[in-house]
């Protein structure tokens, strides 16, 4: 809509661009200090055991520093500590006494060099003495397994872990959960066997739908299976911690958040945050896996603590590939729908297994409810989740944190409805959709704000014209060996995590914008960027606020010592979030700059406007309507100084209280072999819903970067365990764990993207945020094509070649 | 875990010899706990998944006798020539054409400028590329050990997976391939999870065809992935031979193969799928043979 902008939206060279290409860029690993030891890591060869005893004899004999469970504080955390406390269950301690997952940290060994911290690491002697373990959540969550926990705490309660459940959420609305007699509603947060009512009726809540369904003449019940799958971001976690000599200490680390890892580790060390300066590096990639705290950061700092002197630890590939996953998930999902397509309710259930520690499985679980309610207008829902602890490396946020799960399990379920009820796949969907001044779940049932931009069906118009939709073959029909289909799914994410009223999640942000003596500008800013542009967004948005030419505004290099808080560049909150923290601040300053120009203008502030001054590239300051007097940024900015009138320049927090969907709508054209079960996306249309675009170029990479791990998730990805062993069978290592490569996508040409013309009223200068959504939807479209292709539903991913052949066979001969 | 993508966990004593006798002296000297390193590309993963042992390392890429490409007569290639000069050879790429594209086939250009052919042969990992492209040009392996040699064909050289009959001192020399007679036409397949990729499957086809008639005067075929070691297809060979090229030929080809499959592995997991996705390879080495 706004298209009159100077800076934003403009293709501009990233500012971060240079120092990367050339190799100066400063990662965590790259930061090298006068005196620096050198950390390695011991990690479990066993998948659940009580650690008997570490013997450091021999690896301190060759001169090493250890770091045994015995040496860290007592302290029970949660390295995300981006939920409110009350709602953050805490497992684990800087080292555990227990090992619950194959490459668990148990010890840590600093030397000279990585090699003698290798060698002496070697040489400690472990006693295990190992337990039943788990690498499915339906046997560890089976009553008589061993318990992988004994009690955690949620809050500050301690309670007892029963059937290795780690968390569950139940949510309803509508007539669920009404007496099935009566009508009267019970409360179902905490999950009943029996229910007895008032009415003098007793039943099993779990397993009744009570009137929900009562409406339907439709009524699909399918089942879904979404494997674990590994981040694979470019950096492996890396830590540098120099204790300082004043006490506390300096630490250079991967982390989507430089303020969380320092509160925690202020918590964890006792140690006053003035003492802590987190300093913020480049971040190499994150997909989500340094939301939280990452497990060798603290381990790093006992470390370096301990040895009081600086200590570097770098992770490597197989390190990280036990460190962190994706979640899994089987759903059942139930809908009824009435038979001109209205839906009238749903009912999904879905077990999470979590891995060896409970990262965020509850806000997960309460997200994965919202993902839910806000695809579809459901009047009668109901979602129950159940997180369960196994033997596995923990899973965390992997971008979308549980919406491409939720997504699939929905999308899928809607072509089976459209076709059971003979409709056109798009006009359900826009029959059914959550659009326009809707109620939106952004974070689970407690962040909600209503929509007030939305591209659904612009999207789904355009999209359809540009797969030549309505020419797509019916399902199955095709023959010879290489069968081709279209699908189609949509999906969202959330901008942020901000509602009206704040809700289980924390969120605001910060920045300090001030105006150099020359006119240029500095932005301090807490925010990471995972490589998305979040930093380029913020640099234009300031740009475009006070006039002041791009090339002009630099990020000022920052740490937790020189900013304000910001929780997280997470849940896609960067820009719309992040970058609207950094556009309040430049309000103030733009307020600030008219201040002290009418001050030698001698107009009032209200009488003056700040324009961008096409041919000389400066921002000016104007007399409004007619332009009798100016002066530019910069003039203004040096006069300040010579009557030393002060720095022009503002600092601030700012929390939005919306959490706007941005969307995003895909169509995929596919070939399915028959033979070889090999499934190739040939073309792909994507279209996206952020708003106002501030860095095109960017958001078509995140687009199509999201189109390629989408390819892997449905047809390749999988960090499969060996239940014998409790290791992952790639082993850590990338030539067994299968990506989608450039080769795999579809050809450049035949890869369309493109953006909704919306504006978001909320967000700076209209945008909202996408990164997340690019992936949500692919792999349900992905799918849904390939049953058009070949007339199988598949309900399980990755789909394998193997599964495919099988499949096909089956259905040539009349199986299926 | 005690591994790490940096940091070998074993110590070992390395040793770069520059010459043939001097890699012969100390490969007797200090059998059997000596190891051959090559490219790296199949002994480093191992070292990192502990799945390779060994006392002392010898690398032998610094040897010039063991690098060379010979079309005098035949072909003969020295064990440690690096495969991405394999691919630019012109005279492989005319004459040995299905061994050019299962070298092509091998890794990313990366993987190929560090690995050897002998390496990958010496690995003898079911699915090596190289391997079914050798056996249809009957290669011949020359090993060399201090103060002998012996001649010995590929299919009795590679007797399961990872398993070969070279001795400890034993070192391989060189490949050698007789020299190609008439319009022998050659090619090579393979089937992976993803373009860059070991192979799920990998066969190499070759076929005298009488261009006037179209008929297959002799065919040679030969199949990887499908068992414990790469071999010819007999059967599949003998089928081909004296047949017009057509359609229907193609669809007997794909059935032997999948007859081959039944028999090398029957009752394994992986059956059920290659049977079917062999005959996919069977077109697509038709294709590329009259393209
Ligand atoms: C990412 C990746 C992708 C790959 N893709 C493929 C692929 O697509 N197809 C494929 O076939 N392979 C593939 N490989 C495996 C590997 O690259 C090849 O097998 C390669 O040819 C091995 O050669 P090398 O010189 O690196 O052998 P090395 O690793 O050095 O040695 C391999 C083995 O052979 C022995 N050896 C080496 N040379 C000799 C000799 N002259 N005499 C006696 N013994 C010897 C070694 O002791 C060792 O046991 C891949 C590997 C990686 C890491």
């Amino acid at each position: 809509m706004d298209n009159h902008f100077d800076v934003i939206g403009s293709v501009l060279p990233k500012k971060d661009g240079i120092a990367k290409v050339t190799g100066k860029e400063i990662y965590a690993s790259d930061v090298e200090l006068p005196d620096m030891m050198h950390a390695v890591v011991l990690r479990s060869t066993v998948a659940h055991a009580e650690i008997k005893s570490i013997d450091t004899s021999e690896a301190e004999a060759m001169g090493a520093i250890c770091l045994v469970p015995d040496d860290v504080p007592q302290v029970y955390y949660n390295e995300r500590i981006v939920s409110i406390p009350e709602k953050t269950y805490r497992d684990r301690l800087v080292l555990p006494r227990k090992v619950r997952h194959y490459g668990e940290a148990i010890a840590a060994v600093a030397a000279e060099t990585e090699e003698e911290a290798f060698a002496a690491m070697q040489k400690i002697k472990v006693e295990y003495k190992e337990l039943p373990f788990y690498t499915d959540p339906l046997e560890a969550n089976k009553p008589g397994a061993a318990p992988i926990y004994e009690s955690v705490f949620l809050g500050e309660n301690k309670f007892d872990v029963v059937n290795n459940v780690a968390c569950e959420r139940n949510i309803t609305v509508g007539i669920f959960n009404c007496c099935p007699t009566c009508g009267t509603r019970f409360d179902y947060s905490c999950r009943l066997d029996e229910y007895h009512c008032g009415c003098g009726i007793v039943y099993t809540p779990a397993e009744d739908d009570g009137k929900a369904f009562d409406n339907a003449e439709v009524i699909l019940e399918k089942e879904y299976d979404l494997s674990r799958v590994y981040h694979a971001q470019m950096e492996t976690k890396s830590a540098v911690c120099r204790p300082e000599p004043e006490g506390g200490f300096t630490l250079w680390t991967t982390t989507q958040s430089i303020h969380n890892v320092r509160i925690l580790l202020g918590e964890i060390f006792s140690i006053p945050l003035n003492k802590i300066n987190v300093k913020r590096v480049a971040l190499g990639g994150g997909f989500g896996s340094s939301i939280q705290m990452n497990s060798i950061t603290p381990i790093c700092t006992a470390l370096a603590l301990k040895a009081r002197r600086p200590v570097k630890l770098v992770s490597s590939r197989e390190e990280d590939m036990y460190d962190h996953h994706k979640y899994p998930a089987k759903f059942k999902f139930k809908i009824g729908a009435t038979k001109d397509g209205k839906i009238v309710a749903g009912h999904l259930t879905v077990i999470v297994g979590i891995g060896g520690h409970n990262v965020q499985a509850y806000p997960l679980l309460g997200c994965m409810a919202g993902w839910y309610a806000s695809l579809y207008k459901f009047p009668n829902l109901k979602f129950e989740g159940t997180a369960v602890y196994t033997n596995q490396a923990p899973c965390c946020a992997m971008q979308g944190y549980g919406n491409p799960q939720v997504n699939f399990a929905v999308e899928s379920t809607i072509d089976m409805l459209a076709e059971e009820l003979g409709m056109d796949p798009i006009e359900l969907r826009l029959k059914n959709y959550v659009g326009l001044g809707d109620e939106f779940w952004g974070q689970g049932p407690t962040v909600k704000s209503t929509i007030k931009s939305c591209g659904v069906e612009e999207m789904l118009e355009r999209g359809s014209k540009m797969i030549d939709w309505y020419e797509r073959p019916q399902p199955g029909s095709g023959d010879g060996n290489v069968l081709r289909g279209v699908g189609l799914a949509r999906g969202f994410h959330t901008s942020g995590t901000g509602g009206p009223k704040p809700g289980e999640v924390i969120d605001y942000s910060s920045a300090s914008v001030k105006i150099n003596e020359d006119g240029s500008v500095d932005i301090m800013t807490p925010i990471m960027d995972h490589g998305g542009g979040t930093w380029d967004a913020a640099v234009k948005i300031v740009s475009e606020l006070l006039k002041v030419p791009y090339e002009m505004v630099s990020l000022s290099p920052t740490d937790t010592r020189t900013t304000g808080y910001d929780v997280n560049t997470h849940a896609t909150r960067g820009v719309y979030c992040g970058c609207g923290a950094a556009y309040h601040v430049a309000l103030k300053v733009k307020q600030e700059l008219l201040t002290v120009a009418g001050q030698f203008l001698e107009e009032h502030p209200h009488d003056l406007d700040l324009i961008m001054d096409k041919e000389s590239g400066q921002g000016v300051i104007v007399t409004k309507g007619l332009d009798c007097k100016r002066m530019t940024v910069g003039e203004v900015a040096a006069k300040a100084r010579v009557l030393s009138m002060g720095t022009i320049a503002a600092t601030g927090s700012y929390r939005q209280k919306n959490c706007p969907p941005c969307f995003v709508t895909n169509f995929v054209e596919v070939e399915v072999d028959k033979r070889t079960g090999q499934i190739r996306v040939v073309k792909s249309v994507t279209l996206g819903d952020c708003g106002t675009t501030i860095n095109p170029d960017m958001l078509e990479g995140q687009l199509v970067g999201g189109l390629n791990r989408g390819i892997g998730y449905s047809t390749l990805e999988e960090a499969s365990y060996d239940p014998k062993t409790g290791k992952l069978n790639c082993e850590g290592f990338y030539d067994s764990y299968k990506m989608t490569t450039a080769v795999e996508m579809p050809p450049l040409n035949k890869i369309e993207t493109g953006f909704a013309s919306t504006y978001e009223p909320t967000g700076p200068f209209g945008a909202k945020g996408l990164g997340e959504a690019a992936v949500n939807s692919i792999a349900s479209a992905i799918a849904n094509a390939v049953y058009n292709a070949t007339g199988v539903r598949f309900t399980k991913l990755p789909i394998t070649p193997a599964e495919v052949v099988a499949a096909l066979k089956a259905k040539d001969e009349g199986r299926i | 875990m005690h591994t790490n993508t940096r940091i070998l966990a074993h110590n070992f004593v390395y040793h770069e010899p520059k010459t043939l006798d001097e890699a012969l002296t100390l490969l007797d000297k200090h059998k059997p706990g000596i190891k051959i390193l090559a490219g790296g590309t199949d002994v480093l993963p191992k070292m990192k998944r502990n799945h390779f042992e060994c006392e002392r390392l010898m690398y032998i890429k610094n040897i010039k006798e063991l690098s060379f490409i010979d079309n005098s007569n035949g072909l003969k290639i020295g064990a440690a020539t690096l495969l991405s000069d394999l691919e630019k050879s012109p005279e492989i790429k005319q004459n040995y054409h299905a061994l050019h594209e299962a070298i092509k086939a091998i890794g990313a250009i990366a993987i190929r400028n560090m690995a050897t052919i002998g390496g990958n042969i010496c690995n003898a990992a079911p699915p090596a590329d190289t391997v079914p492209a050798l056996l249809i040009f009957d290669a011949q392996l020359k090993l060399v050990k201090l103060g002998g040699e012996r001649t010995v064909p590929l299919n009795q050289f590679i007797t399961g997976a990872e398993q070969t009959i070279i001795e400890h001192g034993e070192l391989l020399h060189s490949i050698e391939m007789p020299e190609l007679t008439g319009g022998l036409l050659s090619t090579f397949v393979k089937l992976g999870r993803v373009s860059v990729d070991t192979a799920r499957i990998n066969m190499a086809v070759a076929a005298d065809i009488d261009g006037s008639s179209n008929t297959i005067k002799t065919a040679r075929v030969a199949l990887g992935a499908v068992g414990t070691k790469a071999y010819r297809c007999p059967d599949s060979e003998a089928l081909l031979a004296g047949k017009k090229v057509d359609e229907s030929v193609i669809l007997a080809f794909a059935d032997s193969l999948t007859s081959v499959c039944d028999y090398a592995i029957p009752g394994r997991y992986s059956l059920p799928y290659k049977r079917e996705a062999v005959r996919k390879l069977a077109e697509d080495a038709f294709k590329q043979l009259l393209s």
